[in-house]
């Protein structure tokens, strides 16, 4: 049974009040200021602790970070822990959209708008209006909110509640970014233990009216049920979750995924593809000591995708023992810098073209008490991240767009990809 | 992703500049300006700057309660802004300042009926948030109100509302719930949804509401907003559940059956574990549930579904997955598992888990996984759940062990939940990649998830025979890697993974030790070079376990005790101790051939021992020597020739005690139901519920039909399949309240048949100490208290046993156990309709003169009615004495006889004799009393309903001092607790004949002005009137305060509609008897009062009235 929050916190990093809401008034600032306290206290670090505490007193905390600000809900009830998550995370995303960003000096700024937020996506700690472009029709700053006479969202008066009627556009654009972010996994045996795609389709929507959107991919079981052949183009969407205005039931249906989209940004469907995939960007590194005070490790990193892709951003992150120092580093591209608050070195390139090799060579001086052999082996994996425009690892395709509109204009749709690094982890070290 | 993150916000950037707020002065210097004066202004800019302010003082946890009035005020603003500003500071002080709040309602009232659906919302939510019980009722008015308007955005806010009135107004359920029923049918998905959260906070129980909707709200369910999906789940998923039960083919109910013929409870591995078995039978043989209720009312609902035939279902409780409701479920939540949110994934998911049939479950898994790639903390709960999947279906999650491999990344939670979902899942096929993936791990800097990882090998191992030796090997090239290493470094936490290694090379041996004696050989080789005492001692504790199993261990041992023996002195202290044990463990299984040269080594080591500088050592030195006599002094043949056999078995116990698996931990791990926080934190949140009772309603259909004459033509045809328990059985499981107070009737019903005529026998036998029979009472009491009192057993003994023993049982309890519970519940029903009740009304009892000093040479009694119920009978009225010497003098021999009767020593004897004499019960003679000193006596008197004076003979220092006690009707009743609604149904019964009413007036509350004066700000006057009408009442008469309410009024003063309850219950005949008291005028005034008594037995109730009437003039 899903449980009602009892209040809601914004601390700051210290798990100072900032601003609080109560919701059932079981639960006091006070109350739950001490317990997240001595919880920082007792940890020091918030990244050790699970996001959900219980204090042994019937009150149960669930909490995220993020930027200097921690997003707290007691409970003394049974709630739903994995939503009451997801809330706190769309909170932070209806405070970026108010404030940009959300840190404790927006929140000062904004805090009445603040109050007014928490009054309006939880009521009686239950979550209601979590869609910061419906808040934002109802809740204004400062600079709107005398102009306009304030009524309820219209969404929640349509059959659609992300969505408002009369929004006006003079020019209509769709635009459907493809973000793939691929997670590897390669073990110090140089297999690749685990891999996966995720994949975004980021929409932001510009149109006029209640426009009907239905988008098409590649999608092999779609283009199957239609009886299109598939040369190798087709790919399979294992996983897919969807935004909340896409009509499930038709895609279970058919497959077509059409949806009345919410005005501005928003994310359609995230997908995953557990194919393997060559990794994208290999690295190797061969450590050699060679004295008790002499550490030196070469890097090689080869971009193994085709040549007229280009790699940007990449940064390679090689771990070096606690103890280097001395650092003394060349690069046959880019530039490497020790970050001794990592352990690591890092080595930026700004461009990779594809099927290319560069080298790195390091070498940093140790502390010659410890015996060569004893130094115990522990070993952080070789981190990389990277961004590849105009490139999908999956190969996935937006083979259409359609915007049908009862007014009937044509909306331009704008379509761009991208590959990105996720979690991408090489134990060859 | 920098080019791309500039361009998703660059398009709002644009209308958002001047969005940015600058309230950063008001929030750092919130007291910067002069509040009262801002909030008077007449300028809405200023109030709006005043209120922001107050905003910020709240937020920063400063007290400005004080501006509540000027505050209030401003409610009437017709600036939107300036409204919603004041609500926010209204909801949070509200509470504390209830009278000015009230000063509010008529503003509310008003925006109820603005044009701007907006300002009607608000001011809805506004009132019902504000908490004041006193408000309730106006709330329930606009909330029925609201549940009708024409824009959705209301509606859905009166489905909130209802949430809130249920806190305040729990005995209006059935109004709330038809306003629920009215939502539920609502056109907007977003009013079903708000209305399926109101149903869960108002009747999560009643899910008969949901028979009429459910094909509507399973259609719906797509359309309504995400967080509402997650409750309206549920609901269906128990509708589902408690309608038709449990689908026979799903993977939940087929290991269940299969656990049940497996039996035993311990035996059962982790791995078949499911869900629901678990939660009924793990938790109810564990029972370390922090809520005793909650579990007994769990085990109170499935102990019927595992009844006698070896615990196995019923059948009739199970459906098949053709069912069209069930059919329907799993078709409109499949579409959502492909929802963005994963509280809604979680939640569709737990409906396939427990509904689908085995084969179609697997459906669960892609999405559950996908959601493990959401954020980090998202992920831990996500794992969390899927544990308990793994661990109830390994074979599900099985093929995808890669999903569960550790990044860098992951915090130490995430880490140690994969670590045991790969545990849980690995197979023959995918061990091999698993333990590869682990070597990994054993390098990482974390030295406690190394640990961890080295136990997870272990687990691996024990389950999957193919690698045990593979994992023994590496654990042993761990254990002589890290010897190495814990010898050159030292560093604090350093030898965990050392220590851990040896203890997962002991649990793999453990499962036989015999094919792995070279692995103990070589283990037990490391002494040599492992220093860590933790170390040690485990491998010397392995060593005595195994020293005589297989063929090598014990060719060795001679050489490896001898080693034990010449470290002995170097050792620490645990691994002393450990040492003394092992040898102690050898020479018990020690072979012939090397007995001799064993017993003089361990005698060496017992004499070393004897003489440590350390207590325990030389403690257990000498015990062992007693225990090991041979080894400690072989001359004294005597003790060994007489003591050995005995030493040997207890040497034998002591040492070779099996041991016992330790798999508490895994049998303590509580499940609860997927995505609840309850599962996240292990412990029962309140307002958790688990699953009803498979097929639990179809009965309540059936009295539904019959009542309301719905005629639903699926329903009765499930229900003429259903036999068996009653229908207000089936009602009560739903609903503990409803149960305990089914209980009370029970007993009530019962009281009242025994209390006349057993209730002497009993007595009787009390006086008598009848020794066999009060054995029968305590094994029934004993048993009843256990639980439900077994029926089937009860049935067994003979019908004349069964009724003593239940007489018994019920005397028993009535002023015990039963009655405590009671009491509280109806404090609880009666202070959530009036808060006040709360503070407790002192009872002052009057105190009446018995016997005047001047006219008794100084003797004092005075005596007053005590509320006190009779240890010996509920006929007694106890009267409490209060016997003082005033003179100068020791007065002696004290003692009060009835002139009338003949007071008996048992007084009841005699009393059934002259049974309409007022009789006293002996009283204890008070043998001298001190000058100035009081002694406290308690008179029992029978008064068979005699008002008249009683006459008394007081005997001091041998002389007779006549004294009359005068009864006291109002005492010859007890209180008898009852909630609001039980009274009300109570009174209808007892109209006409059985009702009496009389007018008066009530002065008292004008008489102490000056108590009212000090805190008339803060309290209401008729409040104040309430408190001492109702204390008044109580101190003078033995009833119970049902309730008090207090009229909703816009002027202060007016006291109209005041009315207090009062239940009793006559002492003599068991009959209830209420007193109603409505009050009109003001406050500030004399008040007309209106009492009525309603009580079967008619003279008395009279009489009860007049006295009522005489106690409050």
């Amino acid at each position: 049974m899903a449980g009602a929050v009892s209040a809601l916190f914004l601390l700051d990093i210290k798990g100072r009040v900032l601003v609080w809401r109560d919701y059932r008034g079981d639960v006091t600032a006070l109350q739950a200021e001490r317990f997240f306290t001595k919880l920082l206290d007792k940890e020091g670090d918030a990244e050790v602790h699970s996001p959900v505490v219980h204090d042994g007193a019937g009150v149960s905390y669930t909490f995220i970070q993020h930027n200097n600000v921690f997003l707290l809900t007691a409970s003394r009830q049974n709630c739903n822990a994995a939503s009451i998550l997801l809330f706190l995370h769309r909170l932070v995303d209806v405070f970026k959209h108010y404030f940009e960003e959300l840190e404790e000096e927006s929140l000062r700024d904004n805090f009445v708008v603040v109050y007014e937020l928490l009054d309006e996506m939880m009521d009686f700690g239950y979550p209601q209006y979590t869609e910061a472009t419906i808040l934002s029709e109802f809740i204004k700053t400062d600079a709107y909110r005398m102009e306009v006479t304030q009524r309820p969202p219209m969404a929640v008066t349509n059959a659609v509640s992300w969505r408002s009627e009369g929004i006006r556009y003079k020019k209509n654009e769709v635009f459907l970014d493809v973000v793939e972010s691929v997670n590897i996994l390669v073990n110090s045996n140089g297999q690749i233990v685990r891999s996966d795609i995720i994949g975004a389709l980021k929409m932001r929507t510009f149109l006029s009216g209640m426009p009907e959107c239905k988008l098409g991919l590649n999608d092999r079981v779609l283009l199957e049920a239609q009886g299109r052949a598939t040369k190798g183009k087709a790919i399979d969407l294992d996983d897919i979750k969807f935004h909340q205005c896409v009509r499930l039931t038709r895609f279970e249906n058919d497959r077509t995924i059409s949806f009345v989209p919410p005005d501005g940004a928003f994310d359609l469907m995230t997908y995953r593809l557990t194919t393997q995939v060559k990794p994208l960007i290999w690295v190797e590194a061969q450590v050699e000591k060679h004295s008790r005070s002499r550490i030196e490790i070469t890097v090689k990193a080869r971009s193994q995708y085709k040549e007229r892709s280009t790699g940007t951003n990449v940064e390679i992150e090689v771990p070096v023992p606690y103890d280097a120092t001395n650092p003394n580093i060349r690069t046959s591209m880019g530039s490497a810098s020790y970050a001794p608050e990592r352990d690591a070195m890092v080595w930026k390139i700004k461009s990779f073209p594809g099927g290319k090799e560069y080298m790195c060579r390091a070498e940093f001086s140790l502390p010659s008490i410890t015996s060569e052999e004893a130094t115990p082996e522990k070993k952080a994996p070789i981190r990389v991240k990277f961004e590849i425009p105009y490139f999908t690892v999956s190969g996935i395709q937006v083979r259409y767009l359609k915007v049908i509109e009862k007014s009937g204009y044509q909306a331009l749709p704008w379509v761009r990809y991208i590959t990105m690094a996720g979690e991408y982890e090489l134990r060859l070290i | 992703m920098g080019m791309f993150g500039l361009q998703a916000s660059g398009a709002a950037a644009s209308w958002m500049v001047g969005r940015m707020g600058t309230d950063a002065h008001l929030y750092d210097d919130p007291e910067d300006a002069a509040l009262p004066a801002l909030l008077d202004s007449r300028f809405d800019g200023d109030k709006v700057d005043a209120l922001k302010r107050l905003l910020a003082l709240i937020a920063q946890g400063v007290d400005v309660a004080h501006l509540f009035p000027q505050v209030v005020k401003n409610v009437a603003a017709q600036s939107l802004e300036v409204k919603k500003l004041v609500y926010l500071y209204l909801l949070h002080y509200a509470e504390k300042r209830q009278n000015e709040a009230l000063l509010s309602i008529n503003i509310f009232q008003k925006d109820l009926s603005d044009i701007n659906p907006l300002v009607r919302a608000w001011a809805l939510r506004t009132m019902a948030g504000i908490r004041l019980h006193v408000v309730a009722p106006l709330v329930l008015v606009a909330v029925k109100k609201c549940a009708r308007d024409p824009s959705p955005y209301v509606r859905k806010c009166a489905a909130y509302a209802l949430c809130k009135l249920y806190d305040l107004l729990p005995e209006e359920n059935t109004t709330l719930e038809e306003v629920v029923d009215v939502l539920l049918g609502d056109s907007s998905s977003g009013v079903v949804g708000a209305a399926a959260v109101a149903f869960n906070s108002v009747c999560p129980n009643g899910l008969t509401l949901i028979a009429k909707h459910f094909r509507k709200l399973c259609e719906t369910l797509p359309d309504i907003e995400e967080w509402y999906q997650i409750t309206l789940i549920e609901i269906l998923l128990r509708y589902v559940i408690a309608r038709h039960g449990l689908v026979k083919e799903s993977a939940i109910f087929a290991s269940n059956l299969s656990w049940e013929i497996q039996g035993a409870k311990d035996s059962v591995p982790v791995d078949n574990m499911s869900c629901i078995q678990a939660e009924t039978v793990v938790n109810g043989v564990c029972g370390t549930f922090s809520s005793m209720t909650l579990l007994r009312h769990y085990i109170d609902e499935y102990s019927e579904c595992f009844d006698g035939e070896g615990g196995k279902i019923r059948s009739p409780s199970v459906t098949t997955s053709t069912n069209e409701d069930v059919a329907i479920l799993l078709k409109c939540t499949s579409p959502l598992l492909w929802s963005q949110n994963s509280g809604v994934i979680l939640a569709a998911a737990s409906v396939h888990w427990i509904m689908a049939p085995v084969q179609e479950v697997k459906i669960i898994v892609g999405p559950i996984l996908f959601t493990l790639r959401s954020s980090p903390d998202a992920t831990y709960v996500m794992l969390g759940n899927i544990l308990v999947f793994a661990k109830t279906a390994p074979l599900l999650f099985a093929p995808y062990y890669e999903d569960f491999f550790i990044c860098a990344s992951d915090p130490y939670q995430t880490r140690a939940l994969k670590l045991a979902i790969i545990t849980t899942i690995a197979t023959e096929s995918s061990i091999l990649a698993i333990l590869e993936e682990f070597q990994d791990y054993i390098k990482d800097p974390n030295r406690r998830f190394v640990a961890d990882t080295v136990a997870a090998i272990a687990l691996c191992a024990e389950k999957l025979t193919s690698v045990t030796s593979t994992c023994l090997e590496g654990l042993l090239a761990l254990v002589f890697y890290e010897s190495s290493i814990a010898n050159s470094v030292h560093l604090d936490g350093e030898d965990v993974v050392l220590v851990q290694a040896i203890l997962s090379i002991k649990a793999i041996v453990k499962i036989d030790a015999a094919s792995h004696e070279k692995v103990i050989i070589r283990l037990v080789r490391t002494l040599d070079v492992i220093k860590e005492p933790a170390a040690r001692s485990l491998i010397i504790w392995i060593f005595g376990e195994y020293s005589s199993t297989g063929n090598l261990i014990p060719r060795i041992a001679p050489a490896v005790l001898k080693y034990l023996a010449w470290s002995f002195a170097a050792e620490v202290l645990e691994t002393k101790l450990q040492i003394l044990n092992t040898c102690a463990k050898v020479i018990i299984h020690a072979a012939e051939e090397h007995l001799q040269e064993f017993k003089r080594i361990v005698a060496y080591v017992i004499q070393l021992a004897a003489c440590d500088l350390n207590y325990d050592v030389r403690d257990r030195a000498r015990f062992l020597s007693g225990l090991l006599p041979f080894c400690a002094n072989e001359n004294d043949s005597s003790c060994r020739s007489q003591n050995a056999d005995v030493c040997k078995e207890l040497a034998d116990h002591i040492f070779d005690g099996k041991i016992h698996s330790a798999s508490n931990s895994d049998s303590n791990y509580r499940i609860y139901l997927p995505g609840s926080l309850s599962q996240v934190v292990l412990h029962a949140a309140p307002g958790y519920a688990p699953l009803p009772k498979p097929q639990s309603m179809v009965l309540i259909h059936k009295t539904m039909e019959s009542t309301r004459g719905v005629a639903n033509s699926s329903d009765s045809n499930n229900s003429d399949a259903e036999s068996g328990s009653s229908a207000n059985e089936s009602g009560s499981l739903y609903d503990s309240e409803s149960e305990s107070g089914d209980l009370s009737d029970r007993d009530g019903t019962g009281s009242k048949q025994y209390s006349n005529d057993d209730g002497h026998n009993l007595h009787l036998q009390d006086g008598n100490q009848e020794a066999p029979l009060v054995n029968m009472y305590d094994g029934s009491v004993g048993q009843a208290h256990a639980g439900q009192v077994d029926e089937n057993l009860a049935s067994l003994i003979s019908t004349d046993l069964t009724e003593l023993m239940s007489k018994s049982a019920l005397e028993s309890w009535l002023d015990e156990a039963p009655t405590t519970p009671l009491v509280q519940n109806s404090i609880q029903a009666s202070c959530a309709r009036v808060s006040f009740t709360t503070r407790s009304f002192e009872r002052k009892p009057k105190l009446h003169v018995l016997l005047d000093p001047s006219n008794s040479n100084g003797l004092s009694v005075l005596y007053a009615f005590s509320s006190e119920v009779s240890p010996n009978s509920r006929l007694l009225v106890c009267i409490d004495l209060f016997v003082e010497n005033v003179t100068p003098d020791q007065l002696a021999d004290i003692s009060i006889k009835s002139e009338e009767a003949s007071t008996s020593e048992h007084g009841m004897e005699t009393s059934e004799g002259s049974a309409s004499i007022p009789t006293p019960v002996q009283m204890e003679e008070i043998q001298s009393l001190a000058p100035q000193q009081t002694a406290k006596r308690v008179l029992q008197v029978h008064f068979h309903h005699h008002i008249l004076p009683m006459k008394l003979s007081i005997f001091c220092n041998g002389k007779r001092h006549p004294a009359k006690l005068h009864p006291d009707i109002a005492y010859f009743v007890r209180p008898l607790p009852m909630d609001l609604n039980a009274f009300l149904c109570k009174e209808n019964q007892l109209r006409g004949m059985f009702e009496y009413a009389r007018r008066c007036t009530f002065k008292d509350h004008l008489q102490n002005p000056e108590h009212t004066e000090e805190s008339v700000d803060n309290t209401d006057k008729n409040l104040l009137v309430a408190q001492s009408l109702a204390s008044k009442l109580l101190s003078n008469a033995n009833v119970h305060l049902v309730s008090m309410d207090m009229p909703v009024t816009f002027s202060i003063d007016d006291a109209s509609g005041l009315c207090w309850r009062f239940c009793s219950e006559v002492l003599s005949s068991s009959n209830p008897c209420l007193i109603t008291v409505v009050a009109e005028g003001h406050a500030s005034g004399p008040l007309d009062l209106t009492i009525k008594v309603n009580c079967e037995d008619t003279v008395f109730g009279l009489n009860l009235l007049n006295r009522v009437v005489a106690i409050i003039e």
